[in-house]
């Protein structure tokens, strides 16, 4: 009789674990796609800011800034623009996930121009 | 033999009471997981309708037959922008402001506006489209 009441217990206890762990698993899984989402969103602004920088022709990286802020806002991340950089917000390199993307086209000067955005999130 | 047999018959009940305890335990936490579940399906939803709306809006500035500009050699470009197809635009769009000017706006409640980056008229300008049901 003792020991059925082990078992009992024991089987009882696998049970909680195995449920915690689902539940686990099921928050982590609406956390990511909540963030992929974001990203998602970052991801196409970056590319709005990219492709009109370079349709407009636009070599001035603070006039690049100025298209980031009113898009993405104040959210730390960086420009570059061929050698030059400049951050939007505060430096901070321990934020967890970086967004970027970058092109390189050829103005109407024949000048090779590079810009690259990058977003903390 | 009388003792033997009240020890055995407590073992039991303290053993049923103590299944009872983690069943009820169990069940509370499945209810609690199945509760995350719907939630994380209405969330799943409301993620998907907001994928859609991007879609969307992504033809409607890069489609010539939408809102996307197109160069006197036919070619259409992305992010560029003229108003011209704006009466051809999707019918759950119910609100389009392009910089400070509101091209559209119906009284119908908004669910969701996004932001894009776009040219208009040579400038870069901030393009608002907003989503009725």
């Amino acid at each position: 009789m003792n020991n059925k009441g082990i078992i009992f217990t024991i089987d009882g206890l696998i049970a909680i674990l195995l449920v915690s762990a689902l539940i686990l698993v099921c928050t982590n899984t609406a956390n990511t796609q909540g963030s992929k989402l974001e990203e998602y969103q970052i991801n196409q602004r970056i590319g709005d800011i990219l492709i009109t920088s370079q349709i407009l022709e636009i070599n001035n990286i603070y006039e690049i800034k100025n298209n980031y802020i009113e898009l993405i806002g104040e959210r730390n991340g960086y420009i570059k623009l061929n050698t030059k950089l400049i951050w939007v917000g505060e430096r901070n390199n321990l934020e967890k996930n970086l967004i970027s993307q970058k092109i390189t086209y050829i103005n109407i000067s024949n000048k090779e121009i590079y810009i690259e955005v990058g977003v903390y999130i | 033999m009388t003792l033997a047999i009240n020890k055995k018959a407590q073992i039991l009940v303290l053993d049923i009471l103590m299944l009872l305890i983690i069943i009820l335990l169990i069940l509370s936490i499945e209810e609690k997981n199945i509760n995350n579940y719907t939630l994380n399906i209405k969330h799943e939803i409301k993620n998907e309708k907001i994928i859609q709306e991007q879609l969307v809006l992504d033809k409607l500035i890069s489609d010539c037959n939408y809102l996307a500009k197109q160069n006197k050699t036919k070619v259409c470009y992305s992010n560029e922008i003229e108003l011209k197809n704006i009466n051809k635009i999707d019918r759950n769009i119910c609100y389009l402001k392009i910089g400070l000017n509101t091209y559209l706006n119906t009284n119908k409640e908004k669910t969701n506006i996004y932001k894009r980056g776009i040219i208009y008229n040579n400038v870069f300008e901030i393009i608002e489209v907003g989503f009725c049901e």
